[in-house]
């Protein structure tokens, strides 16, 4: 068995030492005791004494050399190389089993999952406990109003919120409410999106990239509706509660069209292959928040209503929707969608198809315009009349322009011919 | 060589021829296993130190052979002879060496730096000479208790300048304790000459100054060595108090392995080897007939052989392992909780719930007793030992002289001896002196030594009473920062009754701090039980329950807290206070799970901030309880300055209801 003698630490203090002379050679047999080398260290200069009895193997430093406490110096019995690797590995072993120790002891901090509604969208501080609870319940904290200095959310806010029973992974209620605190609160040009806006934003691409849309439009004679409607305003405002506007009329003509032409009133999944030809109409109504987001409400079987009853559905629903007092059934599951763009005056819109659907019909603004007219008689007159566009944006992988127009006709046959005041009884 | 003779007149003439081969041997173990350590240090097979004795070896086996295997002997990195002697083996000395598990010191401590308490030496430490006032103490504990032990504190020359020697030796003259105070002047301190280490020509000539008897002598010469030590520690047994033995002698070697010793010359080199010891009791033996030179020859290679062998296999023994260093720390307690049905109660102020607890204590266990300055018949500074000299004597309620260090360590050696010591400082200002005793020894004993250390250190802490920077510290971060003693702070009397009971009753060094203010403040009277009774260590207390924000403080702070939480009330914040009552161990999970409930704290302390307690406090929240906060956490505190004396000054330093109210409001 070979020994190996190493750098002595001579002195608390002392890390390293220089061998100053060998006192023996390779093949020297040397006595335990015998004086082996002189090293120096900044303590002294002094002779190292053979630790143990046998013959000299290797020299494994120079005369000359500084090395450091420890390091091997001389070989006794057997190959240098061997002992050295022995020494180092031991030393690895004990490194690691510290190691080991120090690891179990850390206690573990606790580690958050990463949530994406978790992020600081306000640019407000998050506390640590306002982001735990945040991620516990789901919560997005864009729907959180803070109460603390500068809007900060604290910890009773987040709390708040949840004990109304909210958490943002279904459809909640209290969130537009914040919205539109949130939004008259800051003003700032970089301004974080909402969720609804969000929702909107995707829904909207998703259609643009899902159906090839084109635009077609009609102009409507709306003359003998303003007859009936001026009529009756009064009378079915004291009534009903709500006035008596173009679009029941609008809908209910729709409602005769998708009759009509059933394709108008389906879904169509290219993937899957399937079209799916509707037996009812669930008339999707696009209510505007306010200018802070847009919803389509769904009057569900909207083809078993009369025009009073459509008015009042289209009223109720509309309300609904402002207030934020909507169930999930009555934002899902429309088959045909109209846009009321008239009542913010408009001449002609392009509208996005509500996906699934396959047509989306928006109605312009009814203005008073010079019209000519030919008599039965036969001879032309300009007379002013109530008229307006109505557009259908349609898909053109469901079906071709001759029915949109169809379609569209039908409606415009409807409004300008009608015997409406039936249903108003 | 001609060799200076040495012949046998006192107590040594009555040895007999073994017990001389004893003696003979032990001193030859010495001499060969220290050539053979300081060997293999040399060769690079020792990590460490060595510090040999040789040339010393008749002092130190000759003090041994002076006292009774009952003794105890206080020494230092020089003294393995003493330790050969008094029967610790090879196997125990080797395994130290190399840091073993099994070592008496368990691989904590190096080389010589070990006790084996049970075969009589105390734990040796490197800072010196401060086994002293430890011996100075299980003295005094034998005094006590009639027990007939003599202790016997050993240094040397060098140590004898230091203030922990002269409070010891001081103590013991005053005190007239059982105490041999022996010097080994080998020359050197390191490599500084007597000269330069004291004024007096003989180290022995300061024994006047302590009232004590002194002798010098030929530490060289085995004989005198032993009679005069058996002699010192007779006359101590006897009750005729404590003496000095200065033992003249030289080292051959450097002061440590890596030493040449080139400071010391040729003639002074010269006089001394003449003087060998063991040659000249060779010689002695040789003359007297009792042992041939073959003898010494042969024991010669029987103990080399020896050990030789046991450092090989020390070498192999098992290694000690990380994961016990912290269980290690403490002795764990065995004792039961006291119950107490608290039928009977008396309405108590701070001090006086001290006092009765401190009565009910000294009634209950004879072993417990009191140190302190002006603690007897004037019943301390603050009276807080009120009637207990009258009723247990100057025996258990000692009055000590200005040696805070010195009592503080004696209370460790009582405390080894089996007594619980409670010692009181007149202000815990005065604890930087002893903080060496508290935390060289009473904090590292049952770690190092394997040793429990039941002792109680309290007294009067804070400001506010215009006392001035030197008598108002709240030492509880400085304590802390330690490892090895609790600390308790009670805020109200029930607590501090309860926590001086179960401090005294607790198996480690107790720091137990008394805020001088609360002594005497009417408004926290409350009822306490009478009898013994624990409040348990280590657990805080919510003393208001709240849900906007916790303040965590303990001790004078609490009812500073108590005015703030009751103002934060009024503008809505309501607060959780938490008095965590010990300071060590720290109670996490009550703060913790406060913090939880709360989300916001408030750490209020009358220390300084830096590097203290509501440091750590705040850094364990930080660590652990990080997810329930929502707001940065505050610390209340006074600046980083000391404690000021001007009114204006000391009231602007400590925390005020006001600043806590203030912080408070500032959380978003
Ligand atoms: C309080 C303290 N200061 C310094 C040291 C460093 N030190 C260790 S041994 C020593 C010399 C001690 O001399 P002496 O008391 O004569 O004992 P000796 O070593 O000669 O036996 C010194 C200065 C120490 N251990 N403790
Ligand atoms: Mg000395």
């Amino acid at each position: 068995m070979s020994n190996i003698i190493t750098m002595p630490q001579l002195g608390e203090t002392v890390t390293e030492g220089t061998i100053l002379r060998w006192l023996v050679k390779v093949g020297d047999e040397v006595k335990e005791d015998d004086p082996i080398l002189e090293i120096s260290t900044d303590k002294v200069d002094t002779e190292v004494p053979s630790p143990f009895n046998g013959t000299v193997t290797s020299l494994l430093v120079e005369e000359g050399e500084t090395v450091e406490v420890g390091a091997s110096l001389l070989e006794l019995d057997g190959s240098a190389k061997e002992s050295n690797n022995d020494k180092s590995e031991t030393v690895e072993e004990v490194q690691e089993t510290v190691e080991e120790i120090v690891k179990e002891d850390t206690p573990k901090a606790d580690v958050l999952p990463k949530t994406d509604n978790v992020r600081n969208t306000k640019n407000l501080k998050l506390s640590p406990v306002v982001r735990r609870l945040a991620s516990e319940n789901n919560i997005d904290l864009n729907n959180v109003v803070g109460t603390g200095q500068n809007g900060r959310i604290k910890r009773e806010d987040i709390e708040n919120y949840i004990s109304l029973g909210n958490q943002d992974s279904a459809t909640s209620t209290k969130s537009e409410d914040s919205i539109k605190k949130e939004t008259t609160k800051s003003a700032d040009t970089n301004k974080s999106i909402s969720r609804l806006r969000k929702r909107i934003a995707e829904n909207m691409v998703l259609s643009k990239q899902t159906s090839a849309h084109v635009m077609t439009s009609v102009e409507v004679d709306y003359e003998n509706i303003e007859t009936i409607r001026s009529k009756q305003k009064a009378k079915f405002k004291d009534e009903n509660g709500f006035s008596l506007t173009y679009l029941p009329f609008i809908s209910l003509a729709t409602i005769s069209a998708l009759r009509e032409f059933p394709t108008v009133n389906s879904s169509f999944d290219l993937e899957k292959g399937i079209h799916d030809v509707h037996s009812h109409v669930n008339l999707g109504i696009a209510v505007d928040l306010n200018q802070e987001g847009l919803l389509v409400g769904t009057i569900a079987e909207a083809d078993s209503f009369n025009l009073k009853g459509l008015a009042r559905k289209i009223s109720e629903i509309s309300k609904l929707l402002r207030d934020g007092k909507y169930g999930l059934e009555d934002v899902t599951g429309s088959t045909f969608t109209i846009s009321n763009n008239g009542s913010f005056n408009s001449f002609i819109t392009s509208p996005i198809i509500n996906q699934p659907n396959v047509a989306i019909l928006s109605t312009e603004s009814v203005k008073k315009r010079p019209v000519v007219i030919q008599s039965q008689d036969g001879t032309d007159s300009i007379a002013i009349r109530h008229t307006g566009v109505l557009s259908l944006t349609w898909d053109h992988r469901v079906f071709d322009g001759s029915i949109a127009l169809l379609f569209l006709n039908h409606i415009k046959d409807k409004l300008e011919n009608p015997d409406w005041s039936q249903g108003l009884d | 060589m001609k060799i200076e003779k040495i012949t046998r007149k006192g107590y040594s003439s009555t040895l007999s021829k073994e017990q001389l081969w004893d003696v003979y041997k032990s001193m030859k173990t010495q001499r060969l296993l220290e050539d053979r350590l300081l060997k293999m240090y040399k060769g690079g097979q020792l990590s460490g130190a060595v510090y040999p004795g040789i040339g010393q070896e008749a002092s130190m086996a000759g003090i041994a052979a002076g006292m009774a295997d009952t003794d105890i002997f206080g020494g230092t990195h020089r003294d393995l002879g003493v330790q050969i002697k008094k029967g610790v083996t090879l196997k125990e000395i080797a395994l130290n060496f190399f840091g073993k598990h099994d070592g008496p010191s368990k691989g904590r401590d190096g080389n010589s730096h070990f006790g084996v308490v049970d075969k009589g030496t105390l734990m040796v430490v490197s800072p010196l000479p401060d086994s002293a006032p430890v011996a100075v103490g299980w003295a005094l504990a034998s005094q006590q208790s009639g027990s007939g032990v003599v202790a016997v504190a050993n240094c040397g020359e060098g140590a004898t300048a230091t203030g922990t020697w002269h409070e010891s030796i001081n103590m013991a003259g005053v005190l007239n304790l059982p105490v041999v105070f022996t010097v080994q002047n080998n020359q050197f301190a390191y490599s500084s000459p007597n000269e330069t280490e004291f004024g007096t020509p003989n180290v022995a000539d300061r024994a006047a100054g302590y009232g004590i008897p002194a002798k010098i002598i030929d530490g060289n010469d085995i004989y005198e060595v032993i009679d005069v030590m058996h002699e010192a520690c007779e006359n101590a047994r006897n009750g005729n108090g404590p003496s000095l033995i200065e033992l003249v002698t030289f080292r051959h070697h450097g002061h440590a392995g890596h030493d040449p010793a080139e400071y010391v010359n040729d003639e002074v080199r010269e006089f001394w080897m003449k003087r060998d010891p063991i040659a000249r009791f060779e010689d002695s033996l040789v003359e007297e007939g009792l042992f041939t030179t073959e003898q010494f020859v042969s024991l010669n290679e029987e103990l080399d052989a020896e050990i030789k062998e046991t450092l090989d296999w020390a070498k192999n023994q098992k290694d000690p392992e990380p994961q016990n260093e912290v269980p290690d720390m403490f002795a764990e307690r065995t004792k039961p909780a006291i119950q107490n049905d608290g039928s009977s109660k008396e309405t108590m102020n701070f001090i006086e719930a001290i006092t009765n607890g401190l009565d009910e204590l000294m009634e209950d266990d004879e072993n417990v007793f009191m140190m302190g300055e002006d603690i007897g018949v004037f019943e301390g500074a603050f009276k807080a030992t009120k009637g207990l000299f009258n009723k247990y004597g100057p025996f258990r309620v000692i009055d000590t002289s200005i040696s805070e260090g010195g009592f503080t360590g004696a209370a460790v050696g009582a405390a080894l001896a089996g007594k619980k010591p409670i010692v009181e400082l007149q202000f815990y200002d005065f604890v930087y002196p002893a903080l060496d005793q508290i935390t060289t020894e009473a904090a590292k004993y049952h770690w190092k030594a394997g040793k429990a250390v039941p002792m109680v250190v309290r007294g009067p802490t804070g400001a506010g009473t215009r006392s001035g920077p030197f008598h108002s510290i709240s030492p509880e971060s400085l304590l802390a920062h330690h490892p090895g003693i609790k600390v308790v702070a009670p805020s109200n009397p029930y607590d501090a009754k309860g926590l001086l009971v179960a401090a005294v009753n607790d198996p480690n060094p107790v720091m137990y701090l008394e805020h001088k203010k609360l002594y005497r403040k009417p408004d926290i009277k409350m009822e306490v039980p009478l009898g013994l009774y624990e409040v348990e260590i280590g657990k805080g207390k919510i003393v208001k329950e709240g849900s906007d924000l916790t303040i965590v403080t303990w001790s004078g702070m609490v009812s500073v807290a108590t005015e703030a939480a009751k103002q934060l009330e009024s503008d809505g914040i309501n607060v959780e206070i938490v008095d965590i009552r010990t300071i060590v161990p720290l109670d996490e999970e009550i703060i913790l799970t406060s913090v939880e409930k709360t989300s916001n704290l408030c750490i209020l302390q009358e220390d300084v901030p830096f590097s203290s307690v509501a440091s750590e406090i705040s850094s364990v929240v930080a660590e652990k309880g990080f997810w329930n906060l929502d707001n940065p956490i505050v610390k209340v505190t006074p600046p980083n300055t000391h404690i000021p004396f001007a009114p204006v000054l000391e009231d602007a330093f400590i925390p005020s209801v006001e600043k806590v109210v203030k912080a408070v409001k500032e959380l978003q």
